[in-house]
């Protein structure tokens, strides 16, 4: 897609060339008209002669300028100034200006004018020809830099709506493998069991989800969430996960005053609260739950969760892509991917999320 | 004709569930229960079940290492009953009779549940087909990240990353750790094709090794090597097995 627009300057690109060409070719019948006295004794050129002639001159101009687009375009950025620039201008120009006075002088004082023996008028008008000529280069040479910075512009709002969809496609798909669908189908799968057995229990699940995932769904990629919040989303997974897996689910958190505003991404401890559930307290015979500590100093503030696990299953691997999902989300928000550290200290299971204080 | 049922699943209400909707089949007259893969291999072997609702990802070990670790002639009619649609290849291979997803639909139950109760009468219910008929191939994990086998009645969890070497011993595969070894009834073929190809290597017709777990390797004879590993243990090496650790480390 980007390839055949190489050398395409711009929308319309031609469209305006062909109005800055007919407008040249217009006032260069005007001047001739004009000036076509100077020299008395041609005075007798017909207006259709001045046209030809008008055209002629403008055509091959336009034409000969025509490659100096890839000039404009390719040229890189700064170097208009440089001592090579200045040399490269003077010789394109002047062979540009050669070959445009050897095709009019050919053209028109050796063909048209000849036959009517008008080769003086051809003489006598070359100064306002080449002055008129090097305005009209002039103008067209405006016109290219206007096309390529036209061209620049356009690339440079492609690329950064580009770059603003990946992100968000990034985020989103991060989002969405934050949420384990297997969480939703077996939390379903208990409702669907409780409304035989306890449908007092049922509705409250239901409601317990429903909250959960309005939380979930609601979060928007780029924003961010408050502790309490997160804390609240978390209590409601962990509530839900009580009523699947019994009383061997045990947890007590507190969540100090001032920590409640800590502002963080939405639906980032949720999973680590998870994977304690899967890989540690789902493992272990008897109660035990995850705990939660908040940890600040100056420069972050430290959320640990932690579990104890049974070593002799939980060392497994499979854990790895949720703490790679959690990782990429904070090196989207903070622009650091070392942020979730985790720690296995004989049966005990550490992740430390690393929340940067805001800069003040 | 009396069904016994087995549910094996770690959640009390997916237990509770299945219990229900068995009321309404009153040819399976004894239901029990298992919390975890551990209890579920014990109730089998004690109990003889007909009929076995399995869940798969469980705490321990999960419902296809369980079904793996059983003897052949144990096997009872199998319907995986789970929220994880990516093993559904792997459960028909073990040949299940059905595989239900949740939450489970009362009719897709009863239909999986008839289907059994012919099989069982049929007297087809636990024969194993011949395995590797079915691709293993599927979503899910790549790799195999653990082996299970039991030892004289105790379960064994092996993790991949402690297996040195396997050797093909007839139908079984003599699996060797650091200390241990055990074995399993399983084919050298099926685990070069499922343990992580970077890691392992196959050097010789018999075994199939942990790359880095070779320390040394010595000429034997004219064509055929030893590689000695960091336990000390040797093993050969064939002319096509040396030809390709030459590959893999460049020498």
């Amino acid at each position: 897609m980007q390839n055949y627009r190489f050398f395409s300057p711009a929308p319309g690109f031609l469209v305006f060339y062909m109005i800055l060409w007919a407008s040249c070719t217009l006032v260069h019948y005007i001047l001739l008209g004009r000036y076509g006295d100077l020299g008395a004794g041609f005075t007798d050129l017909s207006a259709r002669l001045l046209a030809l002639d008008a055209f002629i001159s403008q055509t091959s101009l336009f034409l000969l300028l025509l490659p100096l687009w890839f000039l404009v375009r390719f040229r890189k950025k700064g170097k208009d100034f440089s001592l090579a620039g200045i040399v490269n201008a003077l010789v394109g120009g002047g062979l540009l200006i050669g070959i445009w006075y050897f095709v009019m002088r050919e053209g028109l004082a050796g063909l048209l004018y000849a036959e009517t023996g008008a080769e003086g008028f051809f003489r006598n008008t070359l100064g306002i020809r080449m002055a008129f000529g090097f305005l009209a280069g002039l103008a067209v040479y405006h016109f290219f830099l206007a096309c390529r910075l036209h061209r620049e512009a356009r690339e440079a709002i492609e690329r950064q709506v580009e770059l603003e969809s990946l992100v968000q496609q990034t985020e989103l798909q991060a989002l969405k493998n934050q949420l384990n669908p297997h969480f939703i189908y077996n939390s379903l799968n208990a409702i669907s069991s409780l409304t035989l057995t306890d449908a007092e229990k049922a509705r409250d699940m239901v409601v317990k989800l429903s909250d959960f995932l309005r939380y979930a769904l609601k979060q928007d990629a780029m924003q961010l969430t408050s502790l309490e919040k997160e804390m609240n989303a978390v209590e409601l997974y962990l509530q839900i996960e009580k009523v699947r897996f019994g009383e061997k689910l045990n947890h007590r958190f507190r969540l100090e005053e001032h920590d409640k505003n800590l502002e963080l991404p939405g639906l980032i401890l949720q999973p680590l609260f998870e994977n304690a559930v899967k890989h540690g307290i789902q493992q272990l015979p008897g109660q035990s739950g995850p705990s939660f500590r908040v940890i600040g100093n100056e420069k972050e503030t430290i959320l640990e969760v932690s579990n104890h696990f049974d070593p002799a299953v939980g060392r497994f691997k499979g854990e790895g892509v949720g703490l790679e999902n959690i990782r990429n989300r904070l090196r989207l928000h903070y622009g650091n991917g070392q942020l979730l550290q985790v720690e296995k200290r004989g049966h005990e299971f550490f992740a430390r999320l690393h929340i940067p204080k805001p800069s003040r | 004709m009396k069904i016994n049922a087995l549910i094996i699943d770690d959640e009390a209400p997916a237990r509770a569930l299945i219990r229900e909707f068995l009321k309404e089949h009153p040819t399976i007259a004894n239901v029990q229960e298992c919390a975890d893969g551990f209890e579920g291999v014990k109730a089998i072997q004690e109990r003889k079940p007909d009929l076995v609702f399995l869940d798969i990802q469980m705490p321990k070990i999960n419902g296809l290492e369980m079904l793996e670790i059983l003897e052949p002639n144990l096997l009872p009619s199998v319907i995986f009953v789970t929220a994880h649609d990516e093993y559904a290849l792997r459960a028909f291979e073990v040949n299940a009779v059905d595989y239900l997803l949740k939450p489970v639909a009362r009719e897709r139950f009863d239909t999986a549940v008839q289907k059994a109760l012919s099989r069982i009468q049929e007297g087809t219910g636990n024969q194993r087909e011949v395995s590797g008929l079915v691709s293993m191939e599927g979503p899910g994990p790549r790799w195999l990240d653990r082996v299970v086998v039991r030892v004289a009645g105790d379960i064994h969890i092996i993790a991949e990353e402690d297996v040195l070497c396997m050797e093909a011993q007839d139908d079984y595969v003599l699996i060797c750790t650091e200390n241990d070894e055990f074995l399993k009834k399983k084919t050298l073929k099926f685990y070069e094709q499922k343990l992580d190809p970077s890691a392992f290597i196959r050097i010789h017709r018999s075994f199939l090794v942990r790359a880095d777990a070779i320390q040394r390797i010595e000429p034997y004879s004219k064509d055929a090597f030893v590689a000695i590993l960091k336990n000390g243990r040797k093993i050969s090496v064939s002319k096509q097995g040396y030809a390709g650790l030459r590959k893999r480390f460049d020498f």
